[in-house]
């Protein structure tokens, strides 16, 4: 029996349980056989108040139990449940169809659910299946256990509560008259209890009790009495030792999977997962969590708590990947001063290691950031997300400490100390939402740039709103307040006008606080304003994205992807089937390619296409090309081959085992019989062969077995995912395997004309941040113009909702937040721009600046009237150009977002700046030159104060030392001279220069190294390591190594290496080259997957300190990308003051 | 000159360069002669850190624990590609020994497979097998140090290894005695130092013999 504290209350439904609780006789119910286990009358309890009630049952065989719930008016609930056996069904789990008996006891009616009594299989690994099944066969089944069934009245009705956990609710404005429970012969009731519910309008305590798992504190008492009561103030049920949660055994068991699911981010509370703390609570803005917990001695232990509020994804396994209220609670280890929001309320008498030691009992007031969360407070009705279907919930628990990477949601394993005696959460005296007038708060033409604030009231009070305007780089431009005097229950509405000087993309930071000045939330936001749509582009357009309508959480409304669509200038989608271009005409989009519809078994054994395939295929086409008229080509392949870069580009030819071989010959028959049968029947439609990542593989292997491009393809479609690679960055993985596709054609006697895949780049700015996403947006964009391409599809419409954000591929890689908050990303706004001033666009040429890393590409813009656009950018730093106009006249300047300034030419002559952040020029006339005046790295430079390891201007300090070590295909040992010059800017410095010996590929580095004779030590704990390189744009890569403080030589070469470019030689003159040694404190992050330092032998990262410098490795390149053809450069390098900082 | 690229201004200041001084020596691949750690210092790059430097008279040296020193560590140095060249070391026994060095390792092969060759050294003979060698048999025969290596004394080692031939040498004052030198299969690369307690190791050198 529970032990709340109810007063008179208590004493009077006692004495009632006495008198009505008995053993009723069978009878027949919703027309089955079936005794009365239990009826309560509530009229006849002649309370002054509606009470709570709960009983326990249990089903006790196969036989259904049957609830049924009247209200003194009449009103009916009922509830059916059944114990049943689950299968396996995981994801290629070979315990998939395995049955596991009387493991889910089925709800029906009422309430809506599977509660999986024994652990529900689906979440665990094969291997932990292996390991745990057997004991899971030894707890109680489905229809052995107990369950608490309970309702508590609240202002709108009743809620329904199984095991402590929320499980939906039905509204009435009337009391209940009748609880009847019914069930087969061996149903049993016991423990009912009717009680004054322990939730009110601010306080919700949970019961977990019901939900804890118990481990070392399980022998542990408390200074508190076990039950209902209030602690310094705030209602908790308390609970014992024996039915403490133990926060250690919290674990993740099956996490991600097939790389866009995952089970841990989609359990629900009823899973039955002893690896699993996690409660259902009814939906509130609940802003804090009041914990009683005691900190396990154990070392071993963390001491670390995350207390989470969220709502988990489960209906399709794709998990919640973002929309986490998560914080952590440093706790406070033996002898260490609690942090001020923890406060002793009592002592816990513990067990360890054989002696008894009392422990203090902690009560912890815990924000939560609900601004993390906000869509998910906002959503009204049931969440087609979930599978609970209980209507509106949320999920509240507790585990350990959390990782990085994509892991920020889960938990890394280390145990937590924490162990949870109580917990209650609070809702927030106020709430606040926010309506947007225009989706995602974007504005175009003449819309209104505003967004509603409603705050509502749950507590009388004034409550102030404030907010504030950032531009892309954070600079505060605006900051207001509004405070609202309201009275309990009362919601009111204040518009927040948007209007700015410029347009552009700006941040909008909500605080929210109640009197004196406390903080309920903080909401991050953004808008953008987008100005006039001038564009002429139709359907022809090359622009287009993503957009997943529906699966991953994500938009579903064509209203709301047209609108944004629409606002970024992008007239080609994939992969959505459910409209018509007819019924997306009001956003002028299309659908981008028809998919790769054939496949290897459509070849007959005379290796033609069969006529069923054919007649598959036709009948399709017709159906889609009647669907969207206006789309014109179709893939051939599609993710069908391997992706490593093809040897021929080193100068290698490659070898093959037959049954690559075989492969190779039956995929050129597939696709020269695919070919020619879209040739014959849809000569309308244009064919985009390989769309395998970079292509550059399926294409070499192809034409090296005969694939005959000319006739067969119109375009190589490229479907490099890019990632976090820098665009320029000439590698299979990167957009500009465009050129190893284009250079492979070349070798084998083709011309192949590049395009993109309906599936192009995706760049998470999770990793990359939303400026540089916008950036290699943009440039992936300009890439493709520099090529001709067609089709330009990189990103996704909107990020993912679901576990697929956390990826390094295309769930984080939105132009928008994800749906329902649409906040704009900088790649948006950078998007938008590059549509807008790049409409209609022909290359005219790639025109040369004087350096090899300041792009500037001239297009004719065929508009009407008819004008000329410039695009300009780097790949590292800043750059001042002049342009040369043949007379005088006046130019638009346009920056990445947008942002237009007129600039009238003085001599002909007109001066801009580009950098990483792409810029454009409008001009009605061409330039006859462009040429680089100027480039800057600012933001590259050491920290004042830097002190070198070694200034690098002494020869005999040096060796150079050509080892093997990066021996292979793509680079190879060179001959290098090494000299000590003097540099008329940096004065005595070393020089490497590369010595010419045979022809070599592009692609193909020849490197050496330069190693200090005597390493030098770095005193304290850099972060950092950099040295001064006087570049040649040649994207030759510099290789720093070290040795740490036990003896291990480390360098930064690890594997999927340096994607971002940040030890590639992509500037000219000085640059400070830098690169992180712990790129958690380090400004240079690891964008890379994986770790980028290798040692010589074991050992952690990062190094233990302290370090020392021993040497460079450089592998220079002879020539660099222009960005479309490879240019000779001058193979040498200069290099000054090596050195590392903290 | 504000107008030219850098890349032209490196050009430009070639022309009117200034070279302090050259180096175009880099035939050596590998070189640990253990000064840079202090005496005590278990180096973490060898033997997991099992191995102590010592210091005497202001020779850094080796002692080595037993077992491979370079362990997953081996192809940092880009040993797998070294197949002709010249290994140099100091050995002292300071007990009854045995040093087993690789040295040809993985990396290319022709007809037969093995897994490695390696040179046994102890104070009275040197020996060469090809471990897990198939397909075929070879005459590896062992030859006698005479006289033997005396505990305690350093001795410089000399091991070419190119091919198609192994060569073991040792200097004995200035005189180079070939202690073993044969014929094996082609192929290998690398080096490792394996064996059992009871020797030291310092200057190691690896010397390529063809220039780059």
């Amino acid at each position: 029996m529970r032990n709340h504290n109810l007063g008179q209350g208590k004493a009077e439904v006692t004495h009632l349980f006495c008198l009505f609780f008995f053993l009723l006789p069978s009878f027949t119910l919703f027309g089955q056989s079936a005794k009365k286990l239990y009826q309560e009358d509530f009229s006849a309890l002649n309370l002054s108040y509606s009470p709570s009630f709960g009983i326990s049952f249990k089903t006790g065989g196969p036989e259904t139990v049957q609830i049924l719930v009247e209200t003194e008016k009449g009103e009916k609930k009922t509830v059916s449940v059944r114990a049943m056996d689950q299968k396996g069904g995981g994801y290629q789990s070979k315990f998939a169809e395995t049955l596991y008996p009387d493991s889910i006891l089925k709800f029906q009616g009422a309430i809506n659910l599977d509660y999986y009594i024994r652990p529900r299989v689906k979440r665990y690994t094969d291997k932990q299946i292996e390991e745990k099944q057997e004991g899971w066969k030894k707890m109680p089944g489905a229809s052995e256990k107990f369950v608490r069934i309970e309702i508590h009245p609240d202002k709108s009705g009743y809620t329904w509560w199984l095991d402590g956990r929320y499980a939906g609710r039905f509204d009435t404005t009337n009391r209940l008259k009748n609880f009847t429970i019914t069930g087969g012969p061996k149903a049993e009731v016991k423990d009912r209890e009717v009680f004054l519910t322990p939730e009110d309008d601010i306080f919700l305590p949970i019961n977990y009790a019901l939900v804890a798992q118990p481990g070392a504190m399980r022998e542990a008492s408390i200074s508190l009495s076990p039950g209902f009561q209030k602690v310094k103030g705030i209602p908790f049920i308390v609970s014992d030792g024996n039915r403490s949660g133990d926060i250690s055994l919290v674990k993740e068991m099956r996490g991600s999977f097939a790389l866009e699911c995952d089970e841990y981010l989609s359990r629900t509370a009823f899973d039955g997962m002893p690896e699993s703390q996690l409660v259902s609570v009814p939906q509130a803005f609940y802003y804090k969590a009041w914990v009683l917990f005691a900190v396990d001695p154990d070392p071993k232990k963390d001491p670390i708590l995350t207390v989470r509020l969220t709502r988990l994804a489960s209906r399709s396994t794709v998990g919640r990947g973002t929309a986490f209220a998560d914080t952590y609670l440093p706790l406070p280890r033996p002898g260490e001063k609690p942090s001020p929001n923890i406060v002793q309320v009592g002592t816990v008498k513990h067990k360890a290691e054989s002696k008894e030691i009392e422990l203090p009992l902690y009560l912890a007031e815990v924000t939560l950031p609900l601004g993390e969360m906000m869509d998910l407070l906002w959503q009204k009705g049931q969440d087609e997300a979930s599978e609970l279907r209980i209507g509106e919930f949320l999920d509240f628990e507790f585990l350990g400490r959390r990782g990085t990477k994509g892991r920020e949601h889960k938990p890394t394993g280390s145990p937590s100390a924490g162990n949870i005696f109580g917990v209650t959460l609070e809702k927030a005296p106020a709430e606040f939402r926010l309506e947007q007038r225009q989706p995602g708060n974007i504005f175009l033409n003449e819309e209104k740039p505003e967004v509603q604030a409603v705050v509502k009231a749950n507590l009388p009070g004034k409550y102030t709103l404030i907010w504030t305007i950032t531009d892309v780089k954070g600079k505060q431009l605006q900051r207001r307040e509004k405070t609202l005097s309201l009275v309990s229950g009362q919601e009111e509405s204040y518009v927040i006008p948007l209007n700015m000087a410029e347009l552009g993309y700006y941040g909008l930071k909500f605080e929210f606080l109640a009197e004196g000045k406390k903080e309920i939330l903080s909401h991050k936001g953004s808008f953008a304003l987008l100005g006039a749509d001038t564009r002429q582009a139709g359907y022809e357009s090359p622009y287009g994205s993503w957009w997943f309508d529906g699966p991953h959480l994500s938009i579903r409304q064509p209203e709301i992807a047209g609108s944004l669509y629409l606002k970024a200038g992008l007239r080609k989608f994939a992969y959505s089937n459910r409209y018509t271009e007819e019924e997306l005409a009001p956003w002028k989009m299309t659908k981008s390619s028809f998919p790769w519809l054939f496949r290897l078994s459509d070849l007959t054994e005379e290796g033609k296409l069969s006529e069923e395939a054919k007649q598959r295929v036709a009948n399709y086409l017709k159906e889609q090309m009647a669907r969207y008229p206006h789309c014109n080509s179709v893939l051939i392949f599609h993710e069908s081959h391997g992706n490593n870069t093809p040897l021929e580009l080193a100068g290698v030819t490659p070898t093959f085992t037959d049954q690559q071989e075989k492969d190779c010959k039956k995929k050129v028959l597939l696709a020269t019989q695919a070919a020619e049968f879209y040739r014959q029947n849809f000569p309308q439609l244009k064919i985009i062969f390989g769309n395998t990542s970079g292509s550059a593989h399926i294409v070499a292997d192809l034409l090296r077995f005969g694939f005959k491009p000319e006739k067969n393809i119109d375009y190589v479609g490229m479907e490099t995912p890019g990632q976090t690679f820098m665009p320029e960055l000439v590698d299979t993985g990167s957009t500009m395997a465009i050129w190893m596709v284009r250079e492979i054609g070349r070798m084998y006697g083709y011309q192949l004309p590049v395009t993109s895949c309906y599936e192009y780049t995706s760049r998470p700015s999770r990793v990359l941040g939303e400026e540089r996403q916008a950036e290699y947006y943009t440039r992936d964009g300009l890439l493709g113009l520099a090529h001709r391409f067609d089709h330009i599809n990189p990103g996704l419409i909107a990020d993912v909702g679901s576990s697929y954000f956390n990826t390094y591929i295309y769930g984080g890689g939105g132009f928008t937040e994800r749906y329902p908050l649409l906040y704009p990303k900088p790649s948006f706004v950078a998007m938008a721009t590059l549509t807008r001033v790049l409409d209609k666009v022909k290359l005219r040429r790639v025109v040369p600046t004087g350096s090899l890393t300041v792009y500037a590409l001239e297009f004719d813009r065929q508009r009407t009237p008819a004008d000329i656009a410039y695009a300009f950018w780097t790949p590292r730093g800043q750059a001042q150009l002049t342009l040369n106009f043949p007379g005088e006249s006046e130019i638009i300047f346009v920056d990445t977002y947008g942002q237009e300034k007129k600039i009238r030419t003085s001599g002909g002559k007109a001066s801009v700046s580009t950098s990483t952040s792409p810029t454009y020029v409008l001009s009605s006339l061409p330039a006859n030159q462009v040429l680089v005046t100027k480039r800057t790295y600012s933001e590259d430079a050491p920290p004042p104060g830097f002190n070198p390891a070694n200034r690098m201007d002494k020869l005999e300090e040096w060796r150079k030392i050509t080892d093997y070590s990066f021996s292979g295909h793509f680079s190879r040992r060179g001959n290098f001279l090494l000299r000590q010059v003097n540099d008329p800017e940096k004065g005595p410095c070393l020089e490497l220069e590369l010595q010419k010996t045979e022809e070599l590929p592009a692609l193909v580095a020849e490197y050496t190294a330069i190693k200090l004779k005597k390493p030098i030590e770095v005193p304290g704990k850099p972060h950092t390591i950099g040295v001064w390189v006087k570049g040649n744009s040649s994207w030759s890569k510099i290789i720093f190594e070290i040795e740490d403080g036990e003896g291990r030589l480390w360098r930064s070469s690890g594997g999927y290496h340096d994607w971002a470019g940040d030890l590639t030689v992509n500037f000219d003159g000085w640059r400070f080259l830098r690169f992180f040694i712990d790129s958690e404190r380090s400004p240079i992050k690891n964008v890379s997957p994986g770790r980028q330092w290798e040692s010589n032998g074991g050992g952690a990262w990062p190094p233990s300190y302290p370090i020392k410098i021993s040497g460079l490795y450089v592998l220079m390149k002879r020539k660099a990308i222009d960005p479309v053809e490879m240019r000779e450069v001058v193979p040498i390098l200069r290099f000054k003051d090596i050195g590392a900082y903290e | 000159m504000k107008k030219l690229w850098p890349a032209l201004g490196i050009l430009i200041s070639l022309l009117n360069l200034e070279v302090l001084g050259t180096d175009s020596s880099d035939r050596i691949l590998w070189q640990e002669n253990f000064s840079r750690f202090p005496a005590g210092f278990r180096p973490g790059c060898y033997h997991d850190g099992k191995g102590e430097v010592l210091v005497e008279n202001g020779k850094h040296f080796y002692r080595f624990p037993g077992g491979f020193m370079l362990g997953s560590g081996w192809n940092y140095y880009g040993a797998s590609h070294w197949k002709n060249y010249v290994l140099r070391f100091q050995l002292r026994f300071t007990s009854k020994a045995s040093l087993y060095l690789v040295v040809k390792r993985g990396g290319w092969r022709e007809k037969f497979n093995y897994l490695w060759y390696y040179v046994t050294i102890t104070p009275a003979q040197v020996s060469v097998n090809a471990h897990n060698l198939t397909d075929t048999k070879e005459d590896l025969p062992p030859r006698k140090i005479e006289p033997v290596l005396e505990t305690g004394r350093w001795y410089d080692f000399e091991i070419k290894v190119t091919a198609r031939n192994i060569q073991v040498c040792v200097l004995d004052g200035k005189e180079k005695r070939i202690l073993w030198n044969q014929e094996v299969l082609a192929g290998g690369g690398g080096i490792d130092f394996h064996g059992s307690v009871g020797f030291d190791l310092t200057n190691i050198e690896v010397e390529e013999l063809e220039s780059k």
